[in-house]
């Protein structure tokens, strides 16, 4: 029997959180005998060997391809993994097509950007979708009206062998300070890294900083060391020296970080942004406050400091959490059966969305380029005319009849097309010549 | 139920030193981890399920009824989830209708926690295996396996419970008859009463004429039958009202009690006068006196076998009932229950308010009717640059196209990385002012910014609160609504007296904090319900400031002659803040 053949397009490969679980799905899937291909753009294709995350023997299970190379194949399946995969996803052939959603992707986009109406363009095409959290699945079949049968969760699993409690020196009251932990780049607005940075300084609470992307100026005196672009290996490290991870997210998709946290031995305060009730419970294992709310942070923060025995049972409680959250060997099962349970899907609806999303830009905007190049006729023409008139009144100043009867013909001429303006050369020109009148008349009278 | 003490599980010892250790195990006696799941209901039963749509129906916010149903099926796996205990006592009969409405604000009560928490059973009532599928026997493990536990019908099992985790009493209104700002009561387990001890002789020489008494159904009756009884020998008249909890079975017992008595009236939930004059001076339940309009008199509460002089020092509302919509706000529930109660006891004042933080502003929405304009409305608020921001919409009754308007909007603003909730009442009589204190006692939010349906508001409305430090004494009144810049405390109150609602019924952002302090919104006002919150506030000490945010819509101040109709009305709460509210409404 021939080897099932299961894409993935990605946008590209990079150190993401996303990205690692695609590749954790992808491996099991290798692993059960199916062959993964990931999908990349030409460009942006790497080896096997060059795949983040993996260790070298799962990597190599893995076959990067390229869009090009992609499209002579037939799929078992193929999945979208972003929203901008969704005209290649229709040029594929495959039997299944799936849209793997980790988040509400029309967050992450500008307001009212055509990448949040293309993403509602592509729910909208009511393939099968497969989420990583429960509070997504019920958010696409509240508001998009899918049938159930057509959506799946499949909880993330967690790497224990990388995840495991690590040594920290204990909290107490004659011990030191709770140590928090900032996590995230500054430069993405939905993790709001520089507002909690300038939280902590005003609380005077003691913190570090580990992100992709920092920025030294925005610490103070409170900061405790800052970890900048750290190998995704050494990341159960930095976690492990402080003791809680403040997260004011307020878009997320399953909220990894604080799992990832719990497994290290810490705890967690963060606001309670979507997919943090798969695993926190406020006052059980971590601190939930109200999304939005930085009074209920600093609150929670500052309770968090004054009471270090109460950090420490938030602690043991977390660990217990993340000791009966599955792995990925735990989520296998569920992974494959949603693999082999994807409902047929005729690429009709899905061509359409490609084909508004292509006609879009040119639909409206073609009436728009022919307005503006007239616009801008319009304005080269006035601005002339001005230049002209400016001119005309200087040598209207100092005329005599005839000079102005030229001149009102050329700026008649000049401003022809302009109803309005032409009209206005006439009053100006009829203005000069009725004191032209006036003078001669006074100087008559005088003489 | 097990009448042998519960005895609190010793905590391990802790390691101590300052070398590195590694966690290794979680404190087993909080462990709450894959314990029983869910309560999922017993439908196969047809009587039970029965049973569980009668319940449902008692339930205020329809969307609590579907959010019980998801959690429990969809979280039904979730090994790694916490538990709280329902407890049920022994005594529980699903028979009794003051059972099941205990019950089902109780589950009420569970279902806006079931995200963080799954729910255990814990019963020795052969009830209670009627209506959950999974019932775990009473005992100190059970319960010490759980996070928290919520007790009904027992104070004493409370009492009991407490000792091992945070429990609460959890019991519908006892005086559902108020026709103002429904409560559930939520009493915390072994708190110590801090009232001077009454003998029975100090109420009979205080009683010049007949004694009004509330009798509340607990495990305390029949002690507190005696009590009465005994205040009878003294010779004291007694009017005792019953609880509206009671029902039938129960007024039944009260009656056949007093039967033989000709100077002791039972009278059935309804007190007699109270809409003018009715004043409690004995009761079994502390809510009871709490909530009363005028309290002039000495009142005593009846707890623990003896009376209780109720005196000036009121301890926490917080401690003994919340009031309708509080229930719905997760956080703030699960932080009266399961915080620690010196930090309550200390309130919200850690964080020194304004300048520090941006405040996070809550904007609710109450909305009956209206499609397109709660639309245009959510653009309203998508497009605003604030971006700390929570919409709360309650809707009551209202037609499909309306929930639906509701419903895309959430999904709009969610977009906009709002924090979006929907309070969907069952009851379609309830009036404007009570969807809004719902909705106002629902929301998580430093400020509150009701907004009605058909309003909207320009860009940059809450702009101000970035210029500078925002202040929790201050009603913020829009560019729209009011002609001066700022009014003190002193002539906010004359101006209102004055020119009626200036402020305006819509667009006015007020701290939480000064909503409850003024009391919260009386539910039986229709259109000048916001000038009474204004005026109560004002009484409170609160100033107003204008923004110059700007309100478009119909939220236009009301007419002065309509404010000083409602102002006649208000003649009477001229009266001191009682433990830092005013009295609330009836």
């Amino acid at each position: 029997m021939a080897m099932k053949r299961v894409g993935c397009l990605l946008p590209a490969m990079g150190v993401y959180g996303g990205i690692n679980i695609i590749l954790n799905w992808a491996v099991i899937l290798a692993r059960a005998g199916y062959r993964v291909d990931l999908i990349l753009p030409p460009s942006k294709c790497v080896s096997s060997s060059a795949l983040p995350f993996l260790a070298p023997e799962d990597g190599r299970l893995l076959h990067p391809v390229s869009e090009v190379e992609a499209r002579l194949h037939r799929y078992h399946a193929v999945i979208a993994t972003h929203w901008s995969s969704i005209a290649l996803l229709a040029e594929l052939t495959a039997d299944h097509h799936a849209w793997f959603m980790q988040a509400y992707e029309s967050q992450f986009s500008a307001l009212n950007s055509p990448e949040q109406a293309d993403f509602d363009a592509l729910v909208a095409s009511q393939m099968n979708v497969i989420t990583t959290a429960r509070w997504l699945q019920q958010h696409i079949l509240r508001h998009y009206h899918f049938e159930p049968k057509q959506t799946f969760c499949v909880l993330s699993g967690l790497d224990k062998t990388l995840w495991r409690p690590e040594p920290r020196i204990p909290l107490g009251p004659q011990s030191r300070p709770v140590c928090f932990l900032v996590e995230g780049p500054v430069t993405d607005p939905r993790k709001n890294v520089a507002h909690t940075v300038r939280l902590l300084e005003t609380l005077g609470v003691r913190y570090r900083w580990v992100g992709a992307i920092v920025d030294r100026a925005l610490v103070g005196p409170n900061c405790a060391g800052i970890d900048e672009n750290v190998p995704y290996r050494r990341m159960p490290q930095i976690y492990a020296s402080a003791d809680v991870l403040v997260k004011a997210s307020n878009s997320e998709g399953m909220f990894g970080p604080p799992l990832e946290m719990f497994a290290t031995g810490g705890t967690a305060v963060s606001w309670h942004v979507q997919g943090a009730e798969e695993y926190m419970s406020d006052r059980y294992n971590g601190y939930l406050v109200p999304m939005n709310s930085w009074s209920g942070l600093a609150e929670a923060i500052l309770e968090l400091v004054a009471a270090p025995e109460r950090v420490r049972r938030l602690q043991e409680n977390a660990l217990a959490t993340v000791e009966a959250w599955p792995t990925w060997e735990d989520q296998a099962d569920q992974i494959l059966t949603t693999i082999e349970s994807l409902v047929p899907f005729g690429r009709c609806s899905l061509v359409r969305q490609v084909a508004k999303n292509r006609f879009r830009p040119i639909v409206h905007s073609q009436p728009l380029v022919a307005e503006s190049q007239r616009a801008a006729a319009e304005a080269a023409r006035a601005e002339r005319a001005e230049a002209e008139l400016a001119g005309l009144r200087h040598e209207l100043a100092s005329s005599r009849a005839w000079r102005l009867v030229g001149a009102v013909r050329r700026a008649r001429t000049l401003l022809a097309p302009d109803r309005s303006r032409r009209w206005a050369v006439l009053r100006y020109a009829g203005r000069i010549v009725w004191r032209a009148g006036r003078r001669l008349r006074s100087s008559a009278r005088s003489a | 139920m097990s009448s042998k003490p519960v005895v609190p599980s010793a905590s391990p010892a802790r390691p101590g030193g300052s070398e590195p250790t590694v966690l290794r195990l979680h404190d087993a006696t909080a462990g709450a981890i894959g314990s029983s799941g869910p309560p999922a209901t017993a439908h196969d039963d047809p009587e039970a399920a029965g049973i569980w749509k009668a319940l449902f129906e008692e339930f205020l916010d329809v969307r609590a009824v579907q959010r019980f149903h998801h959690y429990a099926e969809s979280h039904s796996d979730y090994r790694w989830k916490p538990s709280l205990a329902l407890v049920l006592p022994e005594g529980f009969s699903a028979e009794r209708r003051a059972h099941l409405r205990d019950l089902a604000v109780a589950v009420e009560v569970l279902a806006s926690v079931m995200d963080h928490y799954s729910v255990a059973v814990i019963s020795d009532s052969p009830d209670a295996s009627r209506l959950f599928r999974t019932v775990v026997p009473f005992s100190a493990a059970s319960v010490s396996r759980c996070a928290g536990a919520l007790v009904l019908l027992s104070r004493r099992l409370n009492d009991e419970v407490s000792a091992i985790r945070p429990s609460r009493y959890v019991a519908a209104d006892p005086c559902a008859y108020r026709k103002n700002q429904q409560r559930i009561v939520f009493t915390a387990g072994g708190v110590e009463t801090s009232f001077a001890p009454a003998q029975d002789s100090e109420i009979a020489r205080d009683a010049r004429e007949c004694v009004a008494v509330f009798l509340d159904e607990d495990d305390e009756v029949p002690e507190y039958l005696a009590a009465l009884g005994r205040l009878r020998v003294q010779g004291v008249p007694l009017s005792v009202t019953l609880s509206t909890r009671a029902d039938e079975d129960f007024a039944r017992r009260i009656h056949a009690a007093f039967a033989a008595d000709p100077r002791v009236e039972v009278r059935d939930p309804e007190p007699r006068g109270f809409h003018e004059h009715c004043e409690f001076r004995i009761s079994n339940n502390l809510v009871a006196l709490l909530t009363q309009r005028r309290p002039t008199r000495t009142r005593y509460l009846f707890h623990r076998g003896e009376f209780w002089r109720v005196g000036a020092n009121i301890p926490s509302r917080s401690d003994f009932y919340l009031c309708r919509g509080e229930e719905s706000d997760a956080h703030g529930l699960l932080g009266a229950w399961l915080g620690r109660r010196d930090v309550l006891a200390a309130g919200r004042t850690a964080v020194p308010q304004g300048g520090v933080v941006e405040p996070m502003v809550s904007i609710v929405v109450p909305a009956h009717d209206g499609n397109v304009e709660i639309v245009r409305l959510a653009e309203s608020i998508y497009a605003q640059d604030y971006p700390w921001i929570e919409v709360v919409f309650v809707s009551s009754g209202g037609p499909p196209e309306t929930l639906e308007a509701v419903r895309v909007a959430e999904n709009y603003l969610m977009k906009r990385r709002y924090s979006v909730r929907i309070i969907e009442l069952a009851r379609a009589s309830v009036s404007a002012a009570a969807r809004s204190d719902i909705g106002i006692r629902a929301s998580r939010g430093d400020l509150v910014c009701v907004l009605r349906s058909d309003d909207w508001i320009e860009p940059g409305f809450f702009e101000f609160l970035r210029r500078k430090p925002w202040r929790d004494d201050t009603l913020y009144c829009p560019a729209t609504n009011a002609g001066q810049e700022a009014w003190e405390p002193a002539d906010l109150a004359a101006a209102l007296r004055r020119q009626g609602n200036f402020l305006g019924e819509s667009g006015v952002c007020f701290a939480r904090s000064l909503f409850d302090r003024a009391g919260g919104l009386d539910h039986q006002r229709h259109e000048s319900a916001a000038f009474a919150l204004w005026w109560r506030s004002a009484l409170a000490g609160a100033r107003a400031e204008r923004h110059a945010g700007r309100l478009q819509g119909m939220g236009v101040p009301v007419r002065h002659e309509v404010a000083a109709r409602a102002l006649a009305g208000l003649g009477d709460i001229h009266e001191p803040s009682r433990g830092g509210e005013l009295i609330p409404w009836r």
